[in-house]
C-alpha cells in the first residue's frame, strides 16, 4: 500500500486512528498498531509477512542471547551469528540474481540464477534490526525481553518500508510510556499533508517530465536536454524520498512517535561532505556508526574505511552496477575533499563550491537513474557524453524549449520548495504574537488547501510508487 | 540603586514570562485549530470516498471501470485481492470525471505555453523524428495536421518499422518531433 495512494489516506490511515483511539491501554494501542503494521506490509504480498516475523523472532533471540551470555567471547558469537542471518537474508533476497549473473558473465558458466522476486523494505528494516543488535551488543541499551515491544519496533508501519531507519534507541522508551499532545497532533498532520503535497503534487509531476527524457530514447537528447532531464531527475528524488520521510515522520508524531530527521535540505549543501550530511541521514549516520570503525588487520584506516562505507551505500541501493559506481563516485570525492582539507576547502569561494557540489550530485543522480531497468551501464555511458559538447544531438531542440516552457512553474515551485521555507516562517513566527497568529493561520489554509490538491492528484492512477520503494 | 535595578529586573522577568504565558497559550488555541481544520477536510474526503456514490462506467474514456475483486485464499495469498480492491478503490473514485478533468486542467497550468501555442505555419518544412523511418527516404517527414484551434496538440503520424503510417498518434508537447526549418 502507497503512502501517497487513496487507500491508504482516506480508508486505512482513518482506520488506524479510530481503532488506536478506541482502545485506551498502552499495551492495546500497541497491540493494534502491530496488528495493523503485519496488515499493511501484508497488503499486496501476504507472504513477504512471513520472512518479517522469522527476522523478529530471530533478532529477537540475539538480543536476548547477548543479554544473557556472560562471556565476551560469547557475547561476540551469538552478534556474529545475528549479523551473519541478516546479512544473508539480504544478499540471498536481493544481491543473489545479480550475483549469480555476475558470476556467469566472468567465468562463462550457465549456474541457475535465482529469480527471487524484490521484497519491498527489506533494506530498511534489516539495517534497524543489525542497529539494534550491535548496540545490545555494545551495552547502549538493554535487550528488548518483551517480544512484541521488539516486534513493533521493527514492524511499526510509518518507518517499515521506506525509513527512515529509526534506531531502537530513538523509540525505546516511548514504546511503553507515550501521550501525544495536541501539539504532536498539529504538527503530525501538517507534517504528513507536506510530505503527501511534495510527493503528489511536485514528484509525481516531475517524474512524468523525466520519463520523457532519461526514459525515452538516451542517444537522441541534446545537452539541454540531458541536463534538464537530469536535474529535474535530482528534483524527483528528493521530492519523492523526503515526501514519504515527512510522511512517516507525520504518522509517527500522531500515534505519540518522534523519529528523527531524515533531510535538511541537502541542496543547500555546499561540498558533498555536507550534502552527505543532510542526505539521507538515517543511513549515513548507521554507516558512520557501525561500519566506519570497523578495522582491517587490527587496525584502523581512514581511507580503507571510506571505500568500504560508500561501497557498501552504493550496494545497499540496489543489486545493479550503476549503483556501486555510484557509491564509488561519492566516495571518490569525499576523499578527494577530505585529502583538501576542511580549512582549505572553506577558503574556496563560496559560489564556486555551491556550483560544484550542484554538478557533481546532478551527474551522480544520473550514474544512479541508469539501473538495469533503464539500460543499464550502455545508456549511462551515452547519457554521460551527451551531458558533453561532445554530444552529436547539438545544444537544445525545439521539444527541450516546448517542455521547458509547459512546466516552468512546476520547475519554479520545485526549487522554492527545496529551500527551507518552513524553517523561515518559523522564525517570523517568533516575532510577535501576531506574527505567530498570521504565520500559523495561514499554514492552515495552505495545507488544507494542499491536501484537497493532493486528494484530487490522487485519483489519477498512474500516481507512482516511491522510488525508495525498490530498496 | 540596587532595590530599583532589582525591581526593574524583577519587572523585566514578569513581563517576559507572561509574553511567554501568551505566546504559549496562543500556540495552543492554533494547534487546536491547525487540527480542527485538517480533521474536516481530512474526515470530509474520508466520509466523500466511502459513502460518495462509486460510477462503474468511463464515458469519457469508453470503459467500464474495475469491479471489486472476488476473495479466494489463492488470490490472496497471491496479492491478487488486494490490488485488485487497491485497483476498484481508485478508479471508481465519486465524480471521477470531474476530478480527471481538473487533473487535465492543473497539469495545462504547470508552465506557460511555448511561443504562445503553435507555432508551425504554412507549408510544414521537415521533421527530423528520432527515428528513421523504414522504406522512405532519409529526412522524410511523418504527416503534421495543424488543428485550427491553438490550443490543440498538432496530429502527428509517425511510420513504423514496416514504413507503414498505420499509427496515428496525438502526441504531447513533450513528445512533438522536432521541426527543422531550413535556412532560406
Amino acid at each position: 500500500m502507497i503512502f501517497s495512494s487513496l487507500i491508504f489516506t482516506y480508508a486505512f490511515l482513518p482506520l488506524c486512528l479510530i481503532l488506536y483511539g478506541l482502545v485506551k491501554p498502552l499495551k492495546g494501542k500497541n497491540f493494534v498498531l502491530i496488528i495493523l503494521s503485519l496488515f499493511f506490509y501484508a497488503w499486496g504480498e501476504p507472504r513477504r509477512v512471513g520472512l518479517l516475523l522469522i527476522s523478529a523472532v530471530v533478532n529477537y533471540f540475539v538480543g536476548v542471547g547477548i543479554g544473557s551470555v556472560k562471556s565476551e567471547k560469547g557475547k561476540k558469537g551469538v552478534l556474529a551469528a545475528g549479523l551473519v542471518f541478516n546479512i544473508g537474508m539480504i544478499a540471498v533476497i536481493k544481491y543473489s540474481g545479480f550475483i549469480m549473473t555476475n558470476v556467469n558473465a566472468l567465468f562463462k558458466s550457465s549456474l541457475p540464477v535465482p529469480d527471487i522476486a524484490p521484497l519491498a523494505g527489506i533494506s530498511f528494516y534489516t539495517f534497524q534490526v543489525m542497529s539494534y543488535i550491535v548496540d545490545c551488543y555494545w551495552e547502549k541499551i538493554e535487550p528488548q525481553r518483551n517480544f512484541f515491544d521488539l516486534l513493533l519496533y521493527i514492524c511499526l508501519f510509518p518507518q517499515l518500508i521506506a525509513g527512515p531507519i529509526v534506531r531502537y534507541t530513538t523509540i525505546a522508551d516511548e514504546i511503553n510510556n507515550r501521550h501525544t499532545t495536541l501539539k504532536d497532533y498539529s504538527e503530525g498532520f501538517t507534517r504528513f499533508v507536506i510530505g503527501l503535497s511534495k510527493k503528489v503534487i511536485l514528484a509525481d509531476q516531475l517524474h512524468r517530465i523525466v520519463e520523457n527524457f532519461l526514459g525515452g530514447n538516451v542517444s537522441a537528447l541534446t545537452i539541454a536536454g540531458s541536463w534538464y532531464g537530469v536535474i529535474l531527475y535530482s528534483l524527483y528524488v528528493y521530492f519523492d524520498f523526503s515526501g514519504y520521510s515527512d510522511m512517516a515522520i507525520g504518522i509517527g508524531r500522531i500515534f505519540g512517535f518522534h523519529f528523527n530527521e531524515n533531510f535538511d535540505h541537502p541542496y543547500l549543501c555546499k561540498d558533498i561532505t555536507e550534502f552527505w550530511q543532510r542526505w539521507h541521514i538515517s543511513l549515513g549516520t548507521f554507516f558512520r556508526d557501525y561500519l566506519l570503525p570497523v578495522t582491517f588487520f587490527g587496525h584502523r584506516n581512514k581511507y580503507l574505511s571510506l571505500a568500504l562505507v560508500w561501497l557498501c551505500t552504493g550496494i545497499w541501493h540496489g543489486a545493479s552496477w550503476n549503483y556501486v559506481l555510484w557509491g564509488v563516485y561519492y566516495g571518490v570525492f569525499i576523499v578527494i575533499e577530505e585529502l583538501i582539507g576542511k580549512k582549505r576547502m572553506k577558503k574556496i569561494p563560496l559560489v564556486i563550491r555551491h556550483i560544484y557540489s550542484k554538478i557533481v550530485i546532478i551527474v551522480g543522480f544520473g550514474i544512479f537513474y541508469f539501473d538495469d531497468t533503464h539500460g543499464g551501464l550502455a545508456n549511462l555511458g551515452i547519457f554521460l557524453r551527451n551531458l558533453t559538447p561532445a554530444n552529436p544531438n547539438g545544444w537544445i531542440r525545439t521539444t527541450d524549449e516546448i517542455s521547458m516552457c509547459n512546466n516552468l512553474f512546476l520547475i519554479i515551485a520545485a526549487v522554492i520548495c527545496m529551500l527551507p521555507l518552513i524553517k523561515w516562517f518559523k522564525k517570523l513566527s517568533e516575532r510577535s504574537v501576531g506574527a505567530q497568529t498570521a504565520v500559523a493561520v495561514s499554514g492552515t489554509a495552505v495545507c488544507a488547501v494542499l491536501l484537497v490538491t493532493s486528494s484530487i492528484l490522487m485519483v489519477d492512477a498512474t500516481t507512482q510508487a516511491f522510488l525508495y520503494w525498490h530498496f | 540603586m540596587n532595590e530599583k535595578e532589582n525591581k526593574a529586573q524583577s519587572d523585566a522577568q514578569a513581563t517576559k514570562n507572561k509574553d511567554e504565558w501568551r505566546r504559549e497559550k496562543r500556540g495552543k488555541t492554533l494547534a487546536f485549530l491547525n487540527v480542527i481544520v485538517l480533521m474536516i477536510v481530512f474526515g470530509g474526503i474520508a466520509l466523500f470516498m466511502t459513502f460518495g456514490k462509486r460510477p462503474n462506467v468511463s464515458y469519457e474514456e469508453n470503459r467500464d471501470l474495475e469491479k471489486p475483486p472476488v476473495f479466494t485464499w489463492a488470490d490472496y495469498w497471491d496479492g491478487k485481492v488486494t490490488e485488485q480492491f487497491a485497483k476498484y478503490y481508485n478508479d471508481t473514485v465519486p465524480m471521477r470525471s470531474t476530478w480527471k478533468l481538473w487533473i487535465s486542467g492543473f497539469r495545462a497550468s504547470l508552465g506557460i505555453k511555448y511561443r504562445g501555442g503553435i507555432t508551425i505555419v504554412g507549408d510544414v518544412p521537415p521533421i527530423e523524428t528520432p527515428q528513421s523511418s523504414a522504406g522512405k527516404p532519409e529526412n522524410s517527414i511523418p504527416d503534421v495536421v495543424i488543428p485550427n484551434d491553438p490550443n490543440k496538440v498538432p496530429e502527428v503520424v509517425i511510420p513504423n518499422a514496416d514504413g507503414e503510417s498505420d499509427s496515428t498518434s496525438s502526441l504531447p508537447y513533450d513528445k512533438v518531433p522536432e521541426v527543422v526549418i531550413p535556412e532560406t
